[in-house]
C-alpha cells in the first residue's frame, strides 16, 4: 500500500497544472478578500441641500461631517441638482434641510410642529443603507435634544475589548480553507476516478490481486495529505501576508480538516460512480460543491439565509465542519467543545462511506 | 497433457443479452490458444470471467486447478493479463509503473528485465504517452508478465497496429511462449490465429462453432483451394463450362476472369492447363490460393469475420 501511496503522490505532484490549481484557487480568494479592509464600511457620499442656511442648519451639517464614513458634500443650490448627482451615482444619499428648519431658531410657539428632513437614496446601495440612515437619525436625535433644551443624560461608551479580536477576514479565511478542501476533494477525486474508469485503469488494477480496500486507502491518504498542505498554505498566506488572527489550536484545525476531508472524498467517489465521463463528473461535482460553498457559511453567516434554510444547511457536511474549524481556530475551543459538530461529521462519514462502497463502479 | 484452463458450460447474460451462451473448452499447458471471432462474439467476456473480473451467469471456470469464482485472488496472482484498450497512469514512467504493479504480487520480475524483454529498456524513464502504438502494446505485454505468470491472457493484442508493429508483437508472443508460458489470446485477425496458435476456438454470437488446430480447421472446408485465372479474351459460356473439372466443384466467371473452388489443387491445375491448350486460350494469370481461417469462418457461420 505504501508503494501505491507513493505512486499516487508522485502522480499528484507531477500533474503540476492540477496541483497548482488546487493550491492556487483558495489562495486567489485569500488575496482577493485580503486586500479589502473589512473593519470599515468604506465611504458613503452624502449630498446636503441646505435650503435654510441658518446657524442651526450649519451646526447640524457640522455634526454630519463628524461621522467617519460619511463624505458630506454641501453647496447644492437646489434639491434638483443633488438629485441629478444621485441619479448619476455621484452621490449615495441626498439629505434636504428645508427652509422651515429656520423656524426652529425662533420662539417655541412660532415653530412648525415637526420639520421633516427628506433623505433620498437608491436601492442598489444594499444593506449599508440602514447603517447610514441610523447614523443620520442619531444626529437628528441629538439636535432634537439640543433644541428642546433638555440635557443629555445617557450616552453609549463604545470600547473595543481584547476578548475576541477576530474580524471578518479571519472568519472568512477558515471558510476558504474549508471551501478549497471541499471542492478539491469532491471534484478532483470524481474526475480522476471517472477518467481511470474510462481508460480501464481501474479494471487493470482489478485483474491484479491487490485488495480493493488498499487502493481506496491509498487514494484517500494521498488526498488527505494534499488537503493538509493546502490548508497550511492558505493559513500561512492569510496570517503572514494579510495578518489574519488565528489564535486557536492549529493541530485541532488540521485534525478536523483531515476528518472532514474523508467525507468529501467519499462524495467524490459516489459522484464518480454516477458519472459516465470525466466531464460529467466535473459537472456533477460542481453541482454538489458550489451550492454547499455558498449555503454552508463560507462567505457569510448561515443565519442570514432566508426562511427555513438556516436549519436546513446545518445538515450539510460543510456547515458543521466550518463551525468546528472556526471554533478551534478563532474561539480557541477544544475538540470536546465542538463535539456536536464532530458527531454530525461522524454521521456523515459513516453514511458517505457506506454509500461510496455501494455506489462505486469499477467498470 | 494437463489443462491450465477449464471452462465448462459458461453462460454470461447482461439483462436480455446473452454474451456467452454455454461454451466449454480447455487450454493445455504450454500451448498458444486462440479465440477467433468478430466483434461482439463474446471473446472478451469469456476472458473476463476466466480472469475473475466478472462472475458467470452459469457454468464454471478454473485456472491452474483453482476455481475462479471461489478464489479469484489466487487466480489473479498466477495469471498475467493484458486487457483490450487499457491505459496506465499518465504521470508515472514505464519503470515506475512496472515496479508499482510488481508490488501487487508476491512474486515479481524486475522492471528493467521486463523492459529488456519487450525491447523498451532505453525508454525506461519515459511516460506511456510518449510511446508509439506498437511500443505501447509491447509495454502492456510487459506489464502482463510482471508477476512471472504461468498463463498469459492477451485480449486482442495487435488490434490497431500497423503490419510491422503487428509482426514485432507476434515475435514477442512467440518469445513468451518459448519461455514455457501458456498463452491465451483473442483476435479477429485470422492470419494472426493461423500464425501464432496451436489451437483455435472460433466464436460467433456467444458460441464456439469450431475448435481445432488451424490445419484441422482448414480440413473442415469442403473445397479448401481456390484456383484463380484470367485469360487474354472473354470466354464464351461453353468455354466456361468446359473449365469446370467436376460437377461438384464451384466455378464463378466474370468476363475474362474465373475462380474455381476445388478439393484437389494439383489435379485442377493440370485440368486448367489442358483446357487452355485444347481451346487455344492464352492464360494471363493462374494461381492457387489455399483457404484461410476466414474461409472456415465464412463456411461455418455464413458470414464474413469482419462484418
Amino acid at each position: 500500500m505504501l508503494a501505491l501511496l507513493v505512486a499516487n503522490l508522485k502522480i499528484m505532484l507531477r500533474d503540476r497544472q492540477a496541483l497548482l490549481w488546487a493550491v492556487l484557487f483558495p489562495l486567489i480568494l485569500v488575496v482577493a478578500f485580503g486586500v479589502f479592509d473589512f473593519s470599515t464600511l468604506g465611504s458613503v457620499d452624502l449630498g446636503v441641500v441646505d435650503l435654510a442656511d441658518t446657524a442651526s442648519s450649519r451646526l447640524f451639517r457640522r455634526e454630519l461631517v463628524g461621522i467617519d464614513y460619511l463624505d458630506v458634500r454641501s453647496g447644492y443650490a437646489s434639491q434638483a441638482d443633488a438629485e441629478a448627482d444621485l441619479e448619476d451615482r455621484d452621490l449615495n444619499f441626498v439629505l434636504v434641510i428645508p427652509e422651515s428648519f429656520a423656524s426652529l431658531e425662533g420662539p417655541s410657539d412660532s415653530r412648525d410642529r415637526v420639520v421633516a428632513l427628506p433623505l433620498l437614496y437608491g436601492r442598489s446601495e444594499g444593506p449599508g443603507n440602514q447603517l447610514v440612515i441610523d447614523a443620520i437619525r442619531h444626529v437628528v436625535d441629538r439636535e432634537n435634544i439640543r433644541l428642546s433644551g433638555f440635557p443629555q443624560t445617557l450616552e453609549v461608551a463604545a470600547q473595543e475589548t481584547e476578548t475576541n479580536r477576530a474580524d471578518y477576514f479571519d472568519v472568512l479565511l477558515i471558510g476558504l480553507i474549508g471551501m478549497g478542501m471541499m471542492t478539491n476533494s469532491i471534484i478532483f477525486i470524481a474526475v480522476k476516478i471517472s477518467m481511470y474508469r474510462n481508460q480501464s485503469i481501474l479494471k487493470r488494477m482489478l485483474v491484479t490481486p491487490l485488495p480493493v480496500r488498499k487502493y481506496f486507502a491509498s487514494e484517500v491518504v494521498a488526498h488527505l495529505l494534499l488537503a493538509l498542505v493546502q490548508a497550511g498554505v492558505v493559513i500561512g498566506m492569510g496570517v503572514l501576508v494579510f495578518g489574519a488572527n488565528i489564535q486557536g489550536n492549529l493541530l485541532w484545525l488540521f485534525v478536523i480538516v483531515a476528518f472532514a476531508n474523508t467525507i468529501f472524498l467519499n462524495i467524490g467517489f459516489i459522484i464518480s460512480g454516477w458519472a459516465n465521463s470525466p466531464r460529467a463528473a466535473s459537472g456533477l461535482g460542481n453541482v454538489v460543491a458550489i451550492p454547499m460553498m455558498f449555503f454552508s457559511g463560507t462567505f457569510f453567516p448561515t443565519s442570514s439565509l432566508p426562511s427555513f434554510l438556516p436549519e436546513l444547511v446545518q445538515v450539510l457536511p460543510l456547515t458543521p465542519m466550518l463551525d468546528a474549524m472556526r471554533g478551534v481556530a478563532i474561539d480557541d475551543l477544544q475538540l470536546w467543545d465542538v463535539r456536536r459538530e464532530l458527531a454530525m461529521l461522524a454521521g456523515w462519514l459513516a453514511f458517505s462511506s457506506v454509500a461510496a462502497v455501494k455506489l462505486f463502479k469499477f467498470g | 497433457m494437463d489443462d491450465v484452463i477449464q471452462v465448462r458450460g459458461l453462460v454470461k447474460r447482461y439483462g436480455p443479452l446473452t454474451a456467452v451462451d454455454g461454451i466449454s473448452f480447455t487450454v493445455h499447458r504450454g500451448e498458444v490458444f486462440g479465440i477467433l471471432g468478430p466483434n461482439g462474439a463474446g471473446k472478451t467476456t469469456t476472458l473476463e470471467v476466466i480472469e475473475g473480473l466478472q462472475s458467470p451467469t452459469a457454468g464454471e471456470t478454473a485456472v491452474l486447478g483453482v476455481d475462479t469464482r471461489r478464489d479469484p485472488q489466487q487466480v489473479k496472482g498466477r495469471i498475467g493479463v493484458q486487457l483490450q484498450a487499457s491505459a496506465y497512469f499518465d504521470f508515472l514512467t514505464l519503470h515506475e509503473i512496472l515496479t508499482l504493479f510488481g508490488t501487487f504480487y508476491p512474486r515479481r520480475i524486475p522492471a528493467d528485465e521486463l523492459l529488456e524483454v519487450v525491447g523498451l529498456a532505453d525508454r525506461s524513464g519515459t511516460t506511456l504517452k510518449k510511446l508509439s502504438g506498437g511500443q505501447k502494446q509491447r509495454f502492456t505485454v510487459a506489464a502482463s508478465l510482471v508477476n512471472d505468470p504461468e498463463v498469459v491472457i492477451l485480449d486482442e493484442p495487435t488490434t490497431g497496429l500497423d503490419p510491422q508493429a503487428r509482426h514485432n508483437l507476434w515475435d514477442l508472443i512467440r518469445q513468451i511462449h518459448s519461455d514455457g508460458r501458456t498463452v491465451v489470446l483473442t483476435t479477429h485477425y485470422m492470419e494472426e490465429a493461423q500464425a501464432l496458435c496451436d489451437r483455435v476456438a472460433i466464436m460467433d454470437a456467444g458460441r464456439i462453432v469450431a475448435l481445432d488446430t488451424p490445419s484441422g480447421l482448414l480440413l473442415r472446408i469442403e473445397r479448401p483451394y481456390s484456383v484463380k485465372l484470367s485469360t487474354a479474351r472473354e470466354l464464351s459460356p461453353q468455354e466456361v463450362e468446359a473449365l469446370r473439372p467436376s460437377p461438384e466443384d464451384e466455378l464463378t466467371a466474370n468476363g475474362a476472369s474465373c475462380e474455381l473452388r476445388v478439393k484437389d489443387a494439383s489435379q485442377t491445375m493440370a485440368h486448367v492447363l489442358e483446357w487452355a491448350s485444347d481451346s487455344g486460350i492464352t492464360l494471363e494469370h493462374l494461381e492457387v490460393v489455399p483457404s484461410t481461417l476466414e474461409d472456415v469462418f465464412l463456411e461455418l457461420t455464413g458470414k464474413e469475420l469482419r462484418d
